[in-house]
């Protein structure tokens, strides 16, 4: 198995959390950079904790898909790289083929589920 | 020209400063053999600034951001960095202080080891009756195990004491558990709140096993008038001080490669650190946040998976070892009271020994229940 099918197979389906950084990560940014880009993204629906957002940081650099980007002061600053881009593509994709199969049901139904 | 330097990781203020002066005489890192050896070319004499880095997922290079502003890799060995930079004053950010004391905590783990090893192979050869090792012989080698626990408990004491004090031991200054402007109140002070009953304390003795039992103590106290105040160095202390009923989350965090951006995401999202442990054996980070009446509760975990993710973590690096000790302890103690019991051995020595091998299994068996339940009930927690 190639190392990008081992990555799929990993981190596909993909939770709100990992989806969401990788997301912010497509401009580097830090920790709590994070947290606020999440939050008045999906208008406080979602808040990242600083737990959460720190192992999740650790997975996703453990495999590659995001790197340190600057650690000059005492904020660590993230950035999603090449490989994170095709997960996150691949997770989109199959984030609209969900979004598309809601709709035609609902348009057979003629009503929102 | 070649230097063997093996500990050069371990300790890590030392090896940048050497790594300079040699540089100002015009021995320039060139790179990194096996084992320690690091490679030097003649130069012309320059000011550089070298430092030992840990950066995971960098793949030999350091980060665009860092390169940026002037830092460039010297050698690499996994995930440990030397890079260097022209700019003196260029900042970079690492666990100095963790890794400076994990030379002293490495020593005193192989130690251990050691000592551990030396008396598995005398108690084996006790057990085997074909041998010649005496009972005695087995005697003498415990007089000497816990002669050896005792001083290292005499050495980590010493060594906390001189690293707070500064670079005793060029470990790299002062390793605090508790930030110093926590401590609001002076020991005096303290005391006469104490006797005024304003503050108290709670001996609570391997608490970080079970995390969630400790938050929903640290609330329902501050609900009753008892607003947490701070954790003594060793963390095992609770400090209270009377106030207005309040609300406060405490959450310990265990994380084994905690950097400066772990800290300071925590402190920028809201949260005071109380506590944190000195290495990285235990990882271990308590946070609080106060928050109002009516108010959603802070989460530092904001999914049940990342916090079953957590038990399971204590679990592996604490419950299976724990277990492992239980095993340990229950089978030298049967050995050696059966032989006491052999050689027909009465009196102090036989009691001393079944109470002291009785305290020492209760005590893992009790931390390791604690681990066991806190894992259960995040699984649980998860599975809802």
């Amino acid at each position: 198995m190639s190392d990008n099918a081992k990555l799929l197979k990993t981190w596909l389906p993909m939770t709100e959390t990992a989806f969401y950084i990788l997301l912010a990560l497509l401009e580097p940014r830090h920790g709590y950079g994070i947290t606020k880009f999440v939050e008045d993204l999906t208008e406080g629906r979602i808040k990242l904790g600083s737990g959460t957002i720190y192992g999740t940081l650790t997975k996703l650099t453990r495999d590659g898909l995001i790197e340190i980007y600057d650690n000059s002061d005492k904020r660590t600053v993230y950035r999603i790289t090449d490989s994170g881009r095709e997960i996150l593509h691949a997770e989109s994709e199959r984030m609209r083929s969900v979004y598309e199969d809601l709709s035609a049901v609902e348009k057979q139904m003629g009503e929102k589920i | 020209m070649k230097r063997f330097m093996p500990f050069w990781w371990f300790d890590a203020v030392r090896t940048e400063d050497k790594l300079n002066a040699l540089a100002k005489k015009g021995t320039i890192l060139r790179g990194m053999g096996n084992l320690g050896v690091f490679e030097f070319e003649s130069g012309a004499p320059a000011e550089y600034v070298h430092r030992c880095v840990f950066l995971p997922g960098c793949r030999g290079k350091v980060p665009a951001g860092l390169q940026e502003k002037g830092w460039e890799t010297v050698c690499a060995r996994t995930n440990c960095y030397i890079v260097r930079n022209r700019d003196t004053h260029a900042g970079i950010s690492y666990e100095r202080e963790k890794k400076a004391n994990n030379i002293s905590i490495a020593v005193l783990f192989f130690l251990m080891c050691g000592v551990f090893g030396y008396l598995s192979g005398y108690l084996g050869a006790a057990a085997d009756h074909s041998s010649e090792t005496t009972f005695s012989e087995l005697a003498g080698a415990i007089v000497v195990f816990t002669l050896m626990c005792l001083l290292m408990i005499v050495l980590v004491t010493v060594h906390s004491h001189l690293s707070k004090k500064g670079d005793a031991l060029k470990l790299g200054g002062a390793i605090k558990t508790i930030p110093e402007e926590n401590f609001i109140y002076t020991k005096e002070q303290e005391k006469q709140m104490k006797r005024e009953g304003t503050l108290k304390t709670s001996f609570r003795p391997g608490w970080f096993y079970s995390p969630d039992k400790a938050g929903e103590y640290v609330e329902n106290m501050a609900q009753k008038g008892w607003k947490f105040y701070r954790l003594d160095e060793a963390g095992v202390v609770f400090y209270f001080v009377k106030s207005e009923p309040c609300h406060i989350a405490f959450v310990t965090d265990y994380q084994n490669h905690a950097d400066d951006g772990y800290f300071t995401m925590a402190k920028d999202d809201g949260w005071k650190l109380e506590f944190t442990s000195v290495s990285r054996v235990m990882g271990f980070s308590m946070w609080t946040k106060t928050y109002a009446d009516g108010e959603e509760e802070p989460e530092f975990y904001s999914d049940t998976e990342t916090a079953y993710q957590q038990s399971k973590k204590l679990l592996i690096a604490f419950g299976i070892p724990f277990a492992l000790i239980m095993v340990c302890i229950a089978l030298f103690g049967s050995i050696i009271i059966s032989n006491m019991l052999a050689e027909e051995e009465t009196g102090v020595f036989l009691a001393a020994m079944t109470g002291i091998y009785s305290v020492l299994f209760v005590e893992f068996a009790v931390f390791f229940v604690k681990i066991a339940g806190y894992f259960l009930r995040m699984r649980k927690r998860r599975n809802l």
